[in-house]
């Protein structure tokens, strides 16, 4: 009898699932996914000299060096699999697809998902790098090698443009560049900084933003090295706050400084701190504005009124066993049409399609939506195909 | 009565999973007790069984609440499912974070050198 493994079977019950429910028969598209090693020697094809040495020589081993990193053993000692999964799959000699993207691209189908809004995990803590033109030049790079070589690979891969945010003239030229290269739906910010968003510095990137009509993302992460958190001694415990907070801190200074009076058609979305801290933000800056109005003279309403605007996504979605409970916390935000489902594919937190579509309290309406619906048409994804349905053997064109 | 493996094709604290009659099952050795679970994760339905065994991490105090050492249980096991993470004591099958989540056990027999595993019937664990 042959044996199940992870290396052959790991997603099986994930498209077992998929079948089941139904989730091949409609559009479903992940806002937040992910591979996990950006070639540095492949970006020095997009950049001028000194990077494109400085880029060439990292794969000798300076790559550990260059991109700055979160701390904390995402495997938990080797409990969760996926990044074994990940880093272990073959990939066939014929196949041109980079090989960074190749275990992603092969898991989307199996997780039913048509389009992926796929972002470089060792990217996400880039902003905590000290030096502004590394970051610039690293932005330019992963902009062209994304475009060039990674996005043409497979139709289901879209992407939102690193900013190289320390550089706001460098991000106004990067969205310029890059733009409206085919597969890019938008432009990300990685919460993770210190360079605050209300600057007026960045007020050109947000205007060319709205007028082209690109989303702004805002992606957190966790940095268990930030000051207050050096007190911390799990991971859990870092993991658990750190997500919420930098989103916390960049959507509240966002607010605050009545960035969508400015600029009412820029979509932001906030990416990957779960939808428990929404409403917490929502009523606690309600209350500090109410106190101290004078502070915040841009605003025209309440601050929970501006974050109804706001796109969020779904990923790490938390538990709740009260549905009554859950659902009061999607209705706070209008999630039916402000939420976006998000893998995270493939971190060990990842959660599959199944986490929303089984949800009691949602109609199949407001399910297709979180699913798919409203990030289709959030990207501008114009007569969606459903490509996961490759993995069932399906010709798709 | 389904034979699943013989009993030498086990290794310690390492699943042996396969699909029979529809069904996923994991056959696992820990000091020679033998335990049949369902390849089926309450959380989302992840393969439990294709994740590993680790003993409890457990940590000791003194009588005065210090923490003395995080050690590693020699006789309380976890199944732990390979996509989040959910711990799973292996006598109860029952989830270290929500008991009420509980992994379907199958009764196991041995003859001779050969596994078997009724998958018609749960067994109810107790610890
Ligand atoms: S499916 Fe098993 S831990 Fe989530």
């Amino acid at each position: 009898m042959t044996q199940l493994t992870i290396g052959q079977n790991f997603l099986d019950h994930a498209k077992e699932q998929g079948i089941k429910k139904g989730l091949y028969d409609f559009p479903i598209v992940d806002a937040d996914c992910h591979y996990i090693m950006t070639p540095l020697e492949e970006l020095a094809d997009f950049v001028e000299e000194p990077w494109k040495q400085r880029f060439k020589y990292a794969s000798m081993g300076a790559n550990l060096t260059t991109f700055p990193t979160d701390l904390g053993d995402r495997t938990i000692a080797g409990r969760t699999k996926v990044r074994e999964y990940y880093r272990t799959m073959p990939m066939p000699k014929e196949e041109t697809m980079p090989k960074t993207a190749y275990p992603l691209v092969k898991s989307l189908g199996p997780l039913a998902i048509d389009y992926a809004v796929v972002f470089p995990t060792d990217l996400l803590n880039f902003g905590l790098h000290p030096d502004s033109d590394m970051e610039v030049a690293i932005a330019f790079g992963y902009a062209g090698w994304m475009t060039e070589r990674v996005l043409p690979a497979d139709p289901s891969l879209k992407t939102m443009l690193y900013l190289p945010f320390s550089n706001p003239e460098a991000c106004v030229r990067l969205v310029k560049e890059y733009g409206d290269k085919p597969g890019v739906v938008g432009c990300l910010v990685t919460s993770v900084r210190y360079n605050p968003v209300h600057h007026n510095a960045y007020m050109p990137l947000y205007k060319l933003l709205e007028e082209k009509g690109l989303p702004l993302g805002f992606h957190t992460a966790a940095h268990w090295q930030e000051l207050p958190f050096r007190q911390l001694n799990t991971f859990l415990a870092s993991h658990a706050l750190g997500f919420p907070f930098y989103n916390m801190v960049q959507l509240t200074n966002l607010v605050i400084n009545g960035i969508p009076e400015r600029f009412p058609d820029l979509k932001i979305i906030m990416i990957e701190a779960g939808v428990a801290w929404i409403p917490f933000i929502m009523r606690r800056l309600d209350l500090d504005y109410s106190l101290r109005p004078s502070e915040a003279p841009l605003l025209k309403k309440k601050p929970s009124e501006y974050i109804k605007n706001f796109y969020f996504t779904t990923q790490p979605l938390e538990n709740y066993e009260n549905m009554e409970e859950m659902k009061m916390v999607f209705d706070i935000f209008d999630a039916e049409n402000q939420l976006l489902y998000a893998s995270d594919y493939p971190h060990q937190d990842f959660d599959t399609p199944s986490t929303i579509y089984d949800l009691p309290f949602l109609s199949e309406k407001a399910k297709r939506k979180i699913l798919g619906e409203n990030a289709l048409k959030l990207f501008n994804i114009k007569e969606p195909k459903l490509w996961a349905r490759r993995a069932l053997g399906e010709q798709v064109e | 009565m389904h034979k699943v493996c013989r009993l030498s094709d086990l290794t310690e604290k390492k699943p042996y999973t396969i699909r029979l009659e529809g069904k996923e099952v994991g056959v696992i050795r820990v000091k020679d007790k033998i335990y049949a679970y369902e390849n089926m994760c309450p959380h989302y339905g992840g393969p439990v069984c294709l994740g590993g065994v680790f003993g409890r991490v457990e940590l000791e105090l003194d009588e005065d609440k210090r923490v003395v050492r995080e050690y590693v249980s020699d006789d309380v096991f976890h199944l732990v499912c390979p996509w989040h993470g959910y711990e799973f004591d292996l006598e109860s099958g029952e989830c270290v974070f929500d008991s009420k989540l509980k992994l379907n056990r199958f009764p196991v027999t041995i003859k001779d050198d050969d596994v078997y595993v009724q998958l018609d019937q749960l067994e109810e664990a107790k610890r």
